[in-house]
């Protein structure tokens, strides 16, 4: 069933028309995303995040968010404040191994319901974009596993100008193993670049 | 079970949204028709159909319900043709200053009471340009651009204002005259024209120094026929009843470019409310449904048809695409349905007594064309240039028109750097919702610490003293359950509870500072209202729990903390009073020597008292 996933995306980006079929179509179809970011709930996965993507986008309000993928480049243990230090200097309890999240990629579709203008400063125009994703993530965890999970969010995303953009991502990982499932909330600030 | 917070939570919500939507609905329009024959000076031939343009559009926004006032002199050939019309006044700026004073005060009247205004000018006659300044004529005094933004459009109560203006050189009475005299690449304007009101849209006649064209046949300007043609239902893509900007644009492009000679092709401008770039996606006009003052007639057939009054007046010209209807809103009167070529005539009876199939609304008449039965016609034909505008209207108009103009304007007319979405708003407009006092209630979680998940009930208020500044109190109590690893830790080690540190409630008094504001579209459609906003705040509140000490072993007791916190929060505006906020605070604080950095994120439920949109 978790193969299964990844193929339906991308026959349901391919079955939806590449011309805009209604009159308010994007202006353009590509986009490249770098974005730093944090996981700041989680207990184990702590540190900053590389988080890079490439959407197509079919109409305004729907894309397909092709492949992403996130990396820790800082993690709680190069910062001397691991899971695994803090048990043991505080409770003097030596956990088992960690088992943090390390890196993902992801695949999601892309829906867009809100467009429209904000004023900077009551100012300075610029548009924005409310939109939610929803798709398929595998992440590869420190133990040298690996698990396939879900991907739904929030973002937002404050135009710079006809092809550079600002997006703000709120995103929630879950992730199934053997049985269980874990959380991973994951936050970045990043820049898109359109063409 | 739903608990009966949730309940309330859930009902004021839906209570918020339903209001939210009755109050944006309720667009009230108010309308200034202008028409003047006369030419300035003796080298320029007078008009012969302006004042005929002005009194056939403010015949039909009246059926539109728009509440419409009508500043022409009518010629001998136009009070013939409409013996029971009396204007309102002659086309002097006296005249005009004071219908717009009356205008002003019934729109602030309809604002009273919870109404949207908007306002249409239209004026057909003569144009031109002076010192760099386009203008149009009335009989005692040129109107310019400058008194077109600093006293006609200036301080009106309105949502939208939407201009028309049928006269040549019309583009430079709203934009600016290039250098050297040129045509001015329309972006300049928009950004060196500071005084030009944002929430105005602009449908012009002429895209440079180009004159407008009258055809006999018509028995008015081309333009203003055209756009006639496309709000009474022509332009009306999707039949919803509502002529957007985009359909209107779409209308008049599909039915100029038949014509081959640029020389006879009418060339306009067309500029939706916004600043640069506008939306598309607002509207023009809208259709009240078929009542006693209209009839609907579904052209469910392709092909180019006008339609013509007992009097010979020629009311519209349509042209449907294969495959599309349109709903036509015509006047309940004996009329004229043609097919271009002369070929067919069918007979439209929409009064009372008259036959057609009734539907559509409750005392509407609406008929299908496809009902209606066709004799035949012969009219002969001649000139150049009637062969050129017989061209008018050649192409079908369909939805797939309407799409195309889309992507055409973003494309040729978006000027470089400008936001490619749909651009709305401002100036006056009510967008931006301006809050006074705030009353809320939030609740939350503090997720960050690994042993302890805290749920947060906070009331607050807020005073916001600008747009942009606020100043905020804030009252926090928590309550702190164990997670997986502390009940381990606890249950398993022997951990005492008091060695993890709770926050058991807190005060904060702090700033807002709200950046960004403005308005997203649900679908292009339904306008929301957003603030971002970044806060700043001095923390004060107790705690207990944390790492033990000599002095205290087993755990930390009670204690004061301070500190601050800062963060950034989502604010949706539901209604003028209501709105749903969402803050995610990251806090410091210090206790007995020990920091801790927990985060919150909130989500809570706002009543706004006062303020204004």
């Amino acid at each position: 069933m978790r193969q299964v996933v990844p193929v339906l995306l991308v026959v349901l980006g391919l079955g939806i028309p590449s011309r805009p079929a209604v009159a308010h179509g994007p202006l353009y179809r590509n986009e490249i995303l770098f974005a730093v970011g944090t996981m700041p709930a989680s207990a184990t996965s702590k540190g900053l995040t590389l988080y890079g993507s490439y959407t197509l986008r079919f109409t305004r309000h729907i894309g397909w968010e092709v492949l992403g993928g996130m990396w820790f480049f800082s993690s709680r243990r190069d910062a001397g404040i691991s899971l695994e230090d803090e048990l043991s200097n505080n409770y003097d309890v030596q956990p088992t191994a960690e088992c943090t999240l390390e890196a993902l990629i992801n695949s999601n579709l892309i829906f867009t319901p809100l467009r429209g203008d904000l004023l900077v400063l009551g100012d300075v125009e610029i548009g924005g974009e409310v939109f939610l994703n929803l798709g398929y993530a595998m992440g590869s965890f420190s133990n040298d596993r690996s698990a396939s999970g879900l991907d739904a969010g929030l973002g937002v995303r404050l135009r710079l100008g006809h092809h550079t953009s600002v997006r703000l991502d709120l995103r929630e990982y879950l992730f199934f193993h053997e049985g269980s499932h874990e959380h991973n909330f994951h936050l970045s600030v990043g820049l898109g670049l359109g063409f | 079970m739903k608990s009966p917070a949730v309940t309330l939570v859930t009902s004021l919500v839906l209570v918020s949204l339903s209001d939210a939507h009755a109050t944006s609905d309720v667009t009230v329009r108010f309308a200034l028709v202008v028409g003047h024959n006369r030419a300035e000076g003796k080298g320029r031939a007078d008009l012969r159909y302006a004042d005929d343009d002005a009194v056939a559009t403010h015949r039909l926004l009246v059926r539109a319900g728009v509440r419409s006032v009508l500043l022409a002199r009518l010629d001998a050939d136009t009070r013939a043709l409409n013996p029971r019309l009396v204007p309102d006044g002659p086309p002097r700026w006296g005249e005009l200053a004071a219908a717009l004073k009356r205008l002003r005060r019934e729109m602030r009247a309809s604002a009273r009471e919870g109404a949207r205004p908007e306002f249409i000018l239209f004026y057909s006659g003569h144009g031109d340009v002076s010192g760099g300044e386009g203008y149009v004529l009335l009989e005692d005094r040129r109107l310019t651009r400058s008194l077109l933004y600093g006293v006609v459009l200036s301080g009106l109560p309105t949502a939208r204002n939407h201009v028309v203006v049928d006269a040549c050189k019309s583009y430079y009475l709203a934009f600016d005259k290039g250098p050297g005299g040129k045509r001015a690449p329309y972006h300049r304007s928009f950004i060196g024209a500071p005084s030009r009101p944002r929430n105005t849209g602009f449908v012009l006649s002429t895209s440079s120094d180009r004159d407008s064209h009258e055809w006999e046949r018509f028995q008015a300007g081309v333009f203003s026929h055209e756009v006639r043609s496309a709000l009474q239902g022509g332009g009306d893509a999707d039949n919803d009843g509502r002529i957007t900007y985009a359909e209107l644009g779409a209308f008049l492009r599909t039915a100029n470019r038949g014509i081959s000679n640029p020389r006879f092709r009418p060339d306009f401008v067309i500029r939706p409310p916004g600043h640069p770039s506008g939306n598309l996606a607002q509207p023009f006009l809208s259709w009240p449904r078929p009542d006693e003052r209209s009839a609907a007639l579904v052209v469910d057939r392709p092909g180019h048809l006008y339609l013509e009054d007992v009097e010979g007046r020629r009311l519209l010209d349509v042209n449907a695409a294969s495959g599309q209807s349109l709903m036509l809103r015509l006047p309940r009167e004996r009329l004229f349905l043609r097919r271009a070529d002369n070929s067919r005539e069918y007979g439209l009876e929409l009064g009372e007594a008259g036959g057609g199939t009734a539907g559509g609304a409750a005392g509407g008449r609406t008929v299908r064309l496809s009902r209606l039965r066709a004799t035949p016609l012969s009219l002969a034909r001649r000139g150049a240039m009637h062969l050129a505008l017989e061209r008018l209207f050649a192409g079908g108009f369909s939805k797939r028109e309407v799409a195309e103009f889309v992507i055409f304007f973003e494309r040729e007319c978006l000027p470089p750097g400008a936001a490619p979405p749909a651009v709305v708003v401002s100036g006056t407009d009510p967008l931006v919702v301006r809050l006074s006092h705030e009353l809320d209630t939030e609740v939350g979680i503090l997720p960050a610490d690994l042993y302890t998940t805290s749920l947060q009930l906070s009331v607050g208020y807020a005073w916001h003293m600008t747009r942009l500044w606020a100043l905020q109190l804030r009252l926090a109590y928590l309550r702190s359950y164990a997670k997986d690893l502390r009940e381990q830790l606890e249950e398993n080690f022997g951990i005492h509870r008091r060695r993890f540190a709770e926050i058991d409630y807190f005060g904060e008094i702090g700033v807002l500072f709200k950046p960004i504001h403005g308005r997203l579209f649900l679908f292009e459609g339904y306008a929301t209202h957003w603030e971002v906003f970044l806060s700043a705040a001095a923390v004060v509140g107790r705690m207990e729990g944390g790492d033990r000490t000599e002095r205290e072993p087993s755990g930390r007791g009670p204690r004061v903390f301070v500190g601050g916190a800062s963060g950034i929060g989502l604010r949706w505006i539901l209604t003028r009073s209501v709105s749903l906020r969402s803050d995610l605070r990251q806090m410091v604080l210090h206790a007995d020597g020990d920091l801790y950095y927990p985060l919150a994120v909130t989500l809570g439920l706002a009543v706004n008292i006062g303020g204004d949109a």
